[in-house]
């Protein structure tokens, strides 16, 4: 770690053993237990602040949208639109004639349209695609 | 206590003691007193001599402790050594260029000067400096020295160490430092260990 | 008889001196029980009288505090003052009466040892008239207790006999001073030392006996000033002394009129001074004719160029301060070398002038006080003479008695002494006063002590002296009694009462004036306080020279203290004396005195052919009764050394701290020695504060300067041998056969 004390013309055991108190980096044990302490109060505390919410979370429900007509998609087409919300951007392809998958635009892993997760508010669909849930048309 | 230095003059001491029997009642250390005395050599002359710990702005003794138990404060005050870490190995004894630290062998600690710690810290005077009949010891503001015929200095050379204390001693009025080898004194040497003041 | 009851050891084993080393509790004791309160005092020792502040938590001083803001010695204190208050909770305090039986010494109520006490002293009375009762004082005492024993000696003993140990003190300055200026007192307060342009220090060892005077010396030097010592040893000012003039013991006079020669010779007298202020200076020029510079040389031991530089330096200035104290004046021509001194300054000018003037330096606490009011065997309160009508008068009738019931003048100290011996005096009351240790001839004492018939003391330790009492009455410390007292340089302050007197000790003041109530007197002592008797002590001082009518508790304690003379309740107090060159005299003119040489008391010969003197050391003070008792101050100087110089040493083969025997014509001390370059070879000092077969005194001899009646404590003839193998302890009898019990 010597590369880290960036030039210091004191040997190390100087700067390690202060001579002046000014000087030192001493935790004393009691500052030691009182940080333990405190942190691990905190910490507790927000623990129990996000079960608080969660016991009292409710997911929210959101209304049906129309997307698109059936058929107004050819098969490998694809429609953008918004759900819930004017900024979630969402996309809607049409794989196969009977087909079709929806995405949301962000992705909670890197915030960019990426092919490893799809997420539509109300819809998820799985990327092994073993089974889709129907769209509500 | 801020704006105030302690001033040691050896010369104006006549030997009363009274900063020894003083020294012990302060609380830091009670009952111990800390104070270094001696008759310089009395079968030849009355010439007697008072000293504290000079509070060193690089402390020998705490640069060769092993157990890192003596510390200087932010106030410049260089304790006696922490108890719980000295091991009584008399290191500091033995290092010190003045011979200040005492080895207190029954508390197996190192105790010395440090300044009254319990007076000083909170505004009042160190009790020897207080009581000096003489006041070969003296802790007042520095023009309130300023009338003596000697002049404060703190820079001692022991050898090739330069010392810087924060503790004054008064020399004659031409000497910028002490110096206790000769070789400073010398007409020959070519560095300049010892400059006179102007 | 008083004689010792028991042996000294069994009696000391009891009754100490043991040493105290710790505050009360221990150490510690304070941190966990802090004191409650701060009483702002003064030191109980010397004449320099420092302030100090006393901890206190109880009713027991538990420690100090430097008391920065009184003038005099701005909070510093030497290491007897340092450690003073380890006298008090000590295990060798009296704390009851005490009543002489066969097995020493055993409590008694007060009631028994008071009513013993006044029945004893009325049949020796009885018997053997008034004046076979003696009263011991001390200046160590407050004003007021000082002013009260010289009434009760005189008015409800009705004795002429009342002396104190300030006999053994100022008497010699007090004569000299009342001879030239009218007055006794120090003419000049502290703070003009340091504007002097030469300081005359002689006969005073001022860095062991009055420490706290040195920074005045010093800062005086720093101002340009010079120091000239004259001192047969080199004491510790005399590292920074400009001039140092090593001084045969008993010459001093030689050596002033010396000085006074070459002033007349050089022409440096202040002639318009001389004539406009002062008389006799034509007699007194007439007579140091003789005194040229060979002549003092030979018999002071000092070069001719010394004595001529010491003289003109002071001649020369207009601001030469003259100190002495009593290397000085302990000496049988003590007067005429005060007198001598006096001349000088006379003579040059240097009285009553910024930064001039001669000073004697007070020794005793209250020395000052002490000798101002009547408790000297000549005096009355205000400093007036007992031998003058019109102050018998006046005093007579503050008291309430006519004038011819105060008897006449009595015996000094010594005198007293020597009565005590003859048969004359039967019996004695005596208070800080320890004569065994501190009168010359200590084997004469003794004896004297086992005649008397009646001994009564009042202490608070059984000192060397009560051990021959026949009662002891426990009495107070200075911080358990509220009082004035008066500095070395003549400023009256407040000694501030801290606690009350532990178990049944009781105040001294409580204890005479029942005492005097016993005696059937009470009517003329109706104090409850000591703020009471000072108020009797204002109007019997008043009109004296030293008035003290202007003076009361809050003005001391507002001004921190008073220069007297105070006349009146608006006048700020007199610190400079002489000030427009008016004196006291008769005429209000300074007079010149004639000094005439004669040799000591105890001249040397081929037997005894060198010279002791006595002193003091630092660490201790007077007879040892309190600091012998402090261990921290013991053990600064735990025995006596004497002072030989390497040159004597040598003569008989000494080495430093072997064991010699010094020998006078009265008795022989074996001391161990301290060879050192500091003291003259023909020389030897022993310092004094010892007890028993330590005593320096023992060694020393009762001859009495003619006028102060002082003792010739600084020049005995002595000789020195190396001592033999035999402890001191073990030594046989030695002439006098006074060593029993190892006494």
């Amino acid at each position: 770690m010597t590369w880290l004390r960036r030039g210091s013309s004191e040997p190390l055991w100087k700067e390690e053993f202060p001579v002046r108190t000014a000087d030192e980096r001493y935790v004393t044990r009691r500052q030691l237990t009182k940080f333990l302490v405190l942190t691990s109060l905190g910490m507790f505390v927000g623990n129990i602040w996000i079960l608080i919410r969660s016991i009292f979370y409710k997911a929210p429900i959101y209304g049906h949208q129309p997307v698109a007509q059936l058929g107004e998609i050819p098969v490998g087409g694809v429609k953008l639109f918004s759900y819930p919300s004017k900024d979630d951007h969402c996309i809607l392809i049409r794989t196969a004639e009977d087909e079709y998958v929806g995405y949301s635009q962000k992705c909670t892993h890197h915030g960019e349209l990426c092919g490893e997760h799809a997420v539509i508010l109300g819809l998820i669909l799985r990327r092994s695609m073993q089974s889709v849930r129907r769209l509500d048309l | 206590m801020f704006g105030y230095e302690f001033y040691v003059d050896p010369s104006r001491c006549i030997g009363c003691r009274s900063c020894l029997q003083a020294c012990e009642e302060c609380a830091t250390h009670r009952g111990k007193s800390m104070i270094n005395f001696d008759f310089i050599e009395r079968k030849e002359s009355i010439s007697s001599a008072a000293y504290v710990c000079w509070h060193c702005d690089e402390p020998t003794c705490a640069q060769v402790c092993p157990a890192d138990a003596i510390k200087k404060g932010e106030d410049g005050i260089v304790h006696s050594s922490l108890k719980p870490r000295c091991i009584a190995c008399n290191n500091c004894v033995l290092a010190c260029p003045f011979g200040i630290p005492k080895m207190m062998i029954p508390e197996q600690q190192m105790m010395k000067c440090d300044m009254c710690y319990d007076r000083t810290s909170i505004g009042k005077r160190p009790m020897c400096a207080t009581v000096c009949p003489s006041q070969a010891l003296s802790y007042v503001r520095p023009e309130e020295i300023a009338y003596r015929r000697e002049k404060p200095t703190n820079i001692f050379y022991f050898g090739s160490q330069k010392i810087t204390t924060k503790v004054y001693m008064m020399a004659p009025a031409e000497r910028e430092a002490i110096a206790l080898d000769v070789v400073d004194y010398m007409w020959e040497e070519n560095h300049d260990l010892v400059a006179t003041r102007e | 008889m008083a004689r010792a009851p028991v042996s000294e050891e069994i009696l000391k084993e009891k009754f100490g001196p043991h040493l105290n080393y710790k505050p009360p509790g221990g150490w510690n004791d304070e941190s966990v029980h802090p004191a409650e309160k701060l009483v702002k005092t003064h030191c109980c020792f010397c004449g320099q009288q420092c302030g100090i502040q006393l901890k206190v938590r109880e009713n027991r001083v538990i420690g100090f505090e430097p008391w920065e803001e009184f003038p005099f010695n701005r909070g510093m204190l030497c290491p007897k003052g340092v450690k003073r208050y380890l006298q008090g909770n000590h295990p060798d305090r009296l704390l009851a009466p005490l009543m002489r039986s066969d097995q020493g010494f055993s409590p008694a109520s007060w009631d028994e040892a008071l009513s013993f006490a006044v029945s004893r002293m009325r049949e020796v009375q009885d018997k053997y008239g008034k004046d076979a009762i003696a009263v011991y004082g001390g200046a160590s005492l407050s004003t007021e207790k000082s002013y009260l024993l010289g009434k009760f000696a005189r008015v409800a003993l009705g004795t002429r006999h009342i002396d104190y140990n300030g006999r053994l003190c100022m008497v010699s300055a007090g004569t000299a001073y009342k001879l030239a200026f009218g007055v006794d007192r120090s003419p000049i307060p502290w703070s003009q030392i340091p504007k002097a342009e030469v300081l005359f220090v002689i006969g005073a060892n001022i860095g062991d006996c009055a420490p706290i005077t040195t920074d005045y010396i010093w800062r005086c030097r720093d101002n340009g000033g010079k120091l000239i010592v004259a001192d047969p040893r080199m004491t510790p000012i005399t590292r920074n002394a400009d001039l140092y003039l090593p001084l045969r013991p008993g010459t001093d006079l030689v050596l002033l009129m010396g000085m006074l020669h070459v002033i007349l010779r050089d022409g440096l007298v202040d002639r318009e001074f001389i004539s406009q202020y002062t008389t006799g200076f034509e007699a007194v020029a007439e007579s140091v004719k003789e005194w040229d510079l060979r002549k003092v040389a030979e018999m002071t031991g000092v070069p001719p160029e010394s004595i001529e530089k010491a003289a003109r330096w002071i001649g020369r200035s207009k601001r030469a301060i003259m100190m002495h104290a009593r290397g000085l004046e302990h000496q049988s021509k003590g007067v005429e070398n005060c007198l001598a001194v006096l001349n000088i300054a006379l003579a040059t000018g240097n009285v009553g002038r910024e930064g001039a003037g001669p000073t004697m330096i007070t020794g005793q606490g209250n020395g000052q006080g002490g000798r101002e009011h009547g408790q000297k065997c000549d005096q009355l309160p205000g400093q007036r003479s007992l031998a003058d009508p019109a102050a018998r008068e006046y005093v007579a009738g503050v008291w309430g008695i006519k004038p011819e019931e105060l008897p006449q003048p009595g015996y000094s100290a010594q005198e007293i002494m020597n009565a005590i011996h003859s048969g004359e005096i039967k019996g004695l009351l005596s208070i800080c006063f320890n004569p065994l240790v501190s009168l010359p001839d200590a084997n004469f004492t003794r004896e004297a002590l086992s005649k008397l018939e009646f001994f009564g003391v009042i202490d608070f330790f059984l000192s060397e002296t009560a051990h021959h009492a026949d009662v002891v009455l426990a009495g107070s410390l200075q911080e358990e009694e509220d009082g004035l007292a008066c500095s070395a340089e003549g400023r009256v302050i407040h000694w501030q009462k801290s606690i009350d007197p532990p178990g049944d000790a009781r105040r001294d003041s409580d204890i005479i004036i029942d005492l005097a109530h016993r005696l059937g007197r009470g009517q003329f002592f109706p104090f409850k306080n000591p703020a009471d008797i000072f108020e009797e002590l204002r109007v019997a001082s008043r009109g004296g020279v030293a008035d003290y009518y202007g003076i009361t508790y809050e003005r001391v304690d507002k001004q921190m203290g008073i220069f007297w003379p105070c006349p009146s309740l608006d006048h700020p107090g007199t610190p400079r004396l002489f000030v427009d060159n008016k004196f006291y005299t008769h005429d209000g003119r300074a007079h010149f005195n004639v000094t005439e040489w004669r040799p000591s008391g105890d001249p040397i010969n081929e037997e005894y052919p060198l010279l002791l003197t006595t002193g003091r050391v630092v660490s201790q003070y007077l007879s040892g009764t309190q600091t012998r008792r402090i261990g921290a101050l013991v053990d600064q100087n735990p025995e006596p050394r004497a002072e030989i110089h390497p040159r004597l040493a040598e003569q008989y083969q000494i080495k430093d701290g072997d064991w010699i025997t010094v020998t006078t014509r009265r008795d022989d001390l074996t001391i161990r020695v301290m060879v050192v370059k500091t003291i003259r070879p023909d020389t030897v000092f022993i310092p004094y504060h010892w007890a028993g077969i330590s005593s320096a005194n023992r060694l020393t001899h009762r001859t009495l300067d003619p006028r102060s009646k002082i003792p010739e404590f600084k020049v005995s003839a002595c000789r020195i041998a190396g001592a033999t193998d035999e402890s001191p302890d073990d030594r046989s009898a030695h002439k006098n056969g006074a060593s029993r019990g190892g006494y």
